[in-house]
């Protein structure tokens, strides 16, 4: 276990280092990461009680402050309630279960305390009510956090995080940790049956609830999230049957298998940011996807192995955990078993519902374009190992360099005025499922407030013949923090155009869409000044990135 | 060493440190406040001095005595004496009257009147936690609410007068119970009024006497640590007054109605304690819950802390109430524990209050990317107040909830109910305290206050609110330095009621 969460941890931390390579707060970011790592392996390696509650709060915590991340958004701010106060009830089971068995055993340490109620079963000494009420309440602990059934309301609301996290922690292993809690009590739950009994049922109904919930789902990482729970529990299931070996092997595989879908879900997400907008409402929905293989043609592979593996085909790691909960449940109840096996077709089917949603066909965002520009957004989604395309002729070859090219440094509010060389694209991100370094040329439209028609420039493969004034470009590299985004924007600007006329259609242009959020942008004076700043000056290329204030003008 | 009188020099130093305020000059209040501080400031480190060099841990007597007759004519002593029950809260005062003080530094209006308050309030409260004299004791009681009353008046919010009389009302009215059973207790059995500690420790009355005296000691007491339903001063008091005087209330005041409540209803009076004390329960654990829900239905930022406070003493009850040596030492460890995460909420809601000039809830929004400092050691208080673990106040609950469990005096069901109840609590209170932070915080929502731009806390207050999160911390880190202080005290407190 331990094993498992330092490597889910790192590589983890290795994604996000660039998926959050933008944020404001990268550094508290970090923070709370690292204090989840510690909390996490403090909770695997703990060997009474009292530590364990210790670090269980404690995960419940940075869980609380990683989903409530990003803090301006109202989602964020109830998920994150919400995820604690549920968890709380769980906590509150789990207090009380840890003080009914100290009362009943005078002991807090597992080892002794397993023998203590074992002998006391064993003579019949203890009042068996109280020991299964006890048990009962400690397993509530483990329900709310491995979100099974009546407690799993936390868990999709808990995807407001930013992605990593949702790889992390409520994918491989906090989540797992209410797993690795009955794991480590079950010689204290496998004396009392009727407690074996309610696991494998409360599985059960969580095996079903989840498939069934993740069939009806258009965000993807909800529906990941519904499939987490399902896959929670068949763990659980298994506890119940008692296959303890059977149980933890699961858990790692489907850490690993689940890990890898969400860090590539958080990769697709990324990329359709640039196309849809910023609001998760858009980028994460899967019904405006599709057709993505041509794009993001490594997070394809990566996403179809997380997918081939946890439906469990044989040579990927979940086919072995899952078929022997399967085969397990065939020993312990055929109805069950039945149940199980069923499920596992539905998690084939809603697995490679997000799989060919995404990924086949052809990309529906241009469906919801109905200003008659149907190419710019499909086009516009630079491919990684694609061959360069380029966007302005001459000089100008704005493609996707390296990172560095077009991100400017972070003081974003300088504003940059360089001449983009044409660009050897050795932009070589490793592993790391983030290719949207791009250039998205967006004609100098706005769709909102006071757009002159004549700025729509058709068409993608753009020149400055066809738009004569001047473009701006939102630079769609990934721009992670959906509200708090610095907008980076590409205006170039002929040498005959004046400042004047650089006043507010650039500004509108660099606002996002009205739609895109329930966010509200205000542009005051001063961003204006500063594009005013940037664009008078005639020459070809300017790099302005106005730091936008998120909301408070 | 022990001839030079250590305990009067820290109780009278504050006071008359600060009569000599009201000589100053009217020069300014820079001299004031810094005099103040410094007064303060040594007070404590002379209490620091005392009780390393001159107090021993391990001895469950009453140390550093001092016996003055005072008044011949009926046997009344100064007479102080301190062990290791008020060592923590003397401590404790002396540590959040001096950072209320710093907190107090915007306060500009008769700043000379205000800091004299501030010190006499100081002198009052060390008097109350160390008397050994149970009309002293009184003295000091009644000598402490002058100051609050006044505070509260001058420089409190819109609805300062209805609170202040409120305040005084509830704790005037109290205290008369508070003289009926001293008086009481003093008169009894003999002709020479007694009003030793120690005297009356080893005194036995007729049961129905002494029930009678524990009610009259039980009614004062709960109007000051509230219990319900004696706790409607409280909300008022804390949402109008200034938040240097609420650090002063919630940090101390309330203590002190627990203080009293173990100090002389336990000690003095433990048979009609022991058959008190299930109601006691009964009472703390309805007062977690209803506490924490009505928090959940206030607008006013303050009040909702107010009735958090309310809740938290009820744990401090509860401890009182099962008569077992943990549950006990987890209620002193309360004590201290809310002291320090009380008056750091009450800091914080006052500073934000200063800037935002919003007293509603639903009003606020947004405040954490103009304020992130604040927003963070806010952060870090509501998770102490809702017993994180590694927090002080996780230590105290878990204890007195350990303490309920092994108590020897209950029925079975009766543990059992009273522990469900009061882990409901533990429910309700990261609903109120993060729907704070989540009101006040998070969103994006802008201010239509005039002026909509903030600055964060200042190096002042981030000192204030660092060097009280320290303590809580450390605490919760390693909570066996406060059990050092009480641990034997409580063990002899215990053995009246073997």
């Amino acid at each position: 276990m331990s094993i498992l969460i330092t490597t889910v941890g790192i590589l983890v931390l290795i994604y996000s280092d660039n998926y959050m390579s933008h944020d404001q707060g990268y550094l508290r970011f970090f923070a709370y990461m690292t204090l989840f790592n510690i909390s996490m392996l403090g909770l695997v390696t703990s060997s009474n009680f009292i530590q364990i509650y210790v670090f269980w709060e404690l995960v419940g915590m940075s869980s609380y402050l990683l989903i409530g991340f990003w803090f301006t958004r109202p989602i964020a701010a109830n998920a994150c309630q919400k995820a604690f106060v549920t968890n709380r009830v769980g906590d509150f089971g789990l207090l009380l279960g840890i003080l009914g068995l100290y009362w009943i055993t005078g002991s807090l340490e597992f080892r002794d305390l397993f023998q203590i109620i074992n002998n006391l079963i064993y003579k019949n000494e203890v009042n068996l009510f109280f020991v299964t009420l006890f048990a009962l309440l400690l397993f509530c602990g483990a329900v709310a956090k491995s979100a099974q059934f009546p407690l799993h309301v936390w868990l999709p609301d808990a995807m407001e995080g930013p992605t990593p996290i949702s790889a992390l922690i409520h994918a491989a292993t906090m989540v797992a940790a209410g797993i690795f809690l009955v794991a480590r009590l079950l010689p204290l739950f496998i004396v009392l049956p009727a407690i074996m009994n309610g696991i494998a049922f409360i599985g059960i109904i969580t095996v079903v609830l989840g498939a069934t919930l993740a069939i009806a789902q258009k965000d993807i990482k909800k529906n990941l999230a519904y499939s987490t729970m399902s896959q929670l529990g068949y763990m659980m299931l298994a506890l119940g049957m008692g296959s303890y070996r059977a149980a933890l092997f699961h858990l790692i595989t489907h850490a690993y298998s689940k890990a890898l879908l969400f860090l590539g879900s958080g990769s697709i997400i990324h990329s359709m940011e640039a196309v849809v907008g910023y609001s998760p409402a858009k980028s994460q929905n899967m019904v405006l996807m599709g057709g993505l293989t041509k794009h993001v043609p490594i997070t394809k592979t990566c996403f179809l192995v997380g997918t081939l593996s946890l439906c469990g085909l044989p040579p990927f790691a979940c086919f072995w955990s899952k078929d022997e909960i399967l085969n397990d449940s065939w020993l312990y109840s055929p109805i069950f078993a039945i149940i199980a096996c069923s499920t596992a077709g539905l998690t084939a089917f809603y697995m490679f519902r997000i799989y060919l949603l995404v990924f086949e066909g052809y990309l529906n965002v241009h469906f919801l374009n109905f200003n008659g520009k149907k190419n710019s957004s499909f086009y516009s989604i630079s491919l990684w190992g694609k061959k360069q395309r380029c966007v302005l002729p001459g000089p100008l070859v704005l493609g996707k360099g390296p990172l560095n090219a077009l991100t400017p440094t972070p003081d974003m509010d300088r504003t940059v005025s360089r001449r983009s060389e044409p660009s050897s694209r050795t932009a070589l991100m490793g592993e790391q499922p983030n290719p949207w370094n791009i250039l998205q040329p967006q004609v100098a439209k706005s769709r909102h407030r006071g757009a002159k028609p004549s700025r729509r420039c058709p068409g993608t493969s753009l020149s400055p013949r066809q738009c004569p004034d001047r473009y701006a470009f939102r630079a769609g590299r990934n721009l992670p923090d959906k509200e708090f985004r610095y907008l980076r924007t590409v205006i170039v600007t002929p040498p005959f155009t004046g400042a004047s006329v650089v006043g507010s259609p650039v500004i509108s242009a660099v606002a996002p869409e009205p739609a895109s959020s329930g966010f509200e942008w205000h542009f005051t004076p001063n961003h204006n000044s500063s594009a005013d700043s940037s664009t008078s000056v005639g020459s070809d290329l300017h790099l302005v990135s106005p730091k936008l204030h998120p909301g408070h003008g | 060493m022990n001839s030079f009188p250590w305990l009067t020099t820290v109780v009278v130093l504050p006071i008359v440190g600060g009569s000599l305020i009201l000589l100053f000059p009217h020069k300014g209040n820079k001299v004031i406040k810094w005099y103040t501080i410094c007064i303060c400031l040594m007070d404590l480190l002379l209490t620091a001095y005392v009780f390393c060099y001159h107090f021993e841990l391990d001895d469950p007597l009453i140390q550093l005595t001092e016996n003055y007759k005072w008044i011949n004519f009926f046997d009344f002593y100064w007479r102080f004496g301190i062990d290791g029950l008020s060592l923590g809260p003397i401590l404790l005062t002396g540590f959040i009257t001096t950072l209320a003080t710093l907190a107090a530094q915007p306060v500009t209006r008769e700043s000379q009147l205000f800091y004299f308050l501030m010190l006499a309030m100081y002198s009052g409260q060390i008097g109350t936690f160390s008397s050994r004299d149970i009309l002293l004791f009184f003295i000091m009681w009644e000598f402490e609410l002058i100051p609050v009353y006044l505070l509260l008046s001058m420089w409190g919010g819109k609805k300062r007068l209805y609170s202040a009389t409120k305040f005084i009302l509830y704790t005037a009215g109290s205290s008369v119970f508070l003289l009926l059973g001293i008086m009481g207790m003093s008169l009894y059995s003999s002709t020479e009024p007694t009003l030793n500690f120690e005297l009356l420790t080893n005194q036995s009355y007729p049961l129905a006497l002494e029930i009678i005296f524990y009610m009259g000691f039980l009614i004062a007491f709960a109007v000051k640590s509230p219990i319900i339903p004696l706790h409607t001063w409280l909300p008022d008091t804390h949402g109008e007054a200034h938040y240097s005087t609420c650090m002063l209330l919630a940090g101390i005041l309330l203590k002190m109605g627990a203080y009293g409540l173990v100090r002389i209803n336990m000690e003095l009076l433990s048979r009609a304690h022991s058959l008190f004390c299930p109601w006691l329960m009964l009472l703390g654990s309805i007062q977690i819950i209803y506490a924490a829900s009505t928090s959940l239905g206030q607008r006013n930022l303050k009040k909702r802390i107010a009735y958090s406070s309310v809740s938290h003493m009820g744990f401090l009850i509860l401890g009182i109430g099962s008569i077992s040596d943990t549950g006990l030492n987890g209620a002193i460890l309360q004590i201290i524990s809310h002291g320090f995460i009380g008056a750091a909420l009450f800091f914080l809601a006052g500073t934000s209050y200063d800037r935002l000039r919003l007293l509603y809830l639903d009003e606020m929004g947004g405040m954490a990317i103009p304020m992130p400092k604040i927003f963070t050691v806010f952060t870090l208080l509501s998770m102490a107040s809702l017993a994180l673990p590694g927090m002080s106040g996780f230590i105290a609950e878990l204890i007195v909830l350990l303490g309920i469990i092994t108590s020897q005096k209950y029925l079975l069901i009766t543990k059992i109910l009273i522990t469900f109840v009061t882990a409901i609590g533990m429910i309700l209170t990261p609903i109120y305290s993060l729907s704070i932070l989540r009101q006040m915080f998070y969103g994006y929502k802008l201010f239509n206050t005039p002026n909509s731009y903030f600055f964060d806390s200042g190096p002042r207050e981030l000192f204030i609110s660092i060097s009280i999160l320290i303590p809580i911390i450390s605490i919760g880190i390693y909570p066996d330095f406060i059990f050092s202080f009480s641990a034997d005290k409580v063990e002899a407190i215990l053995s009246n009621f073997l």
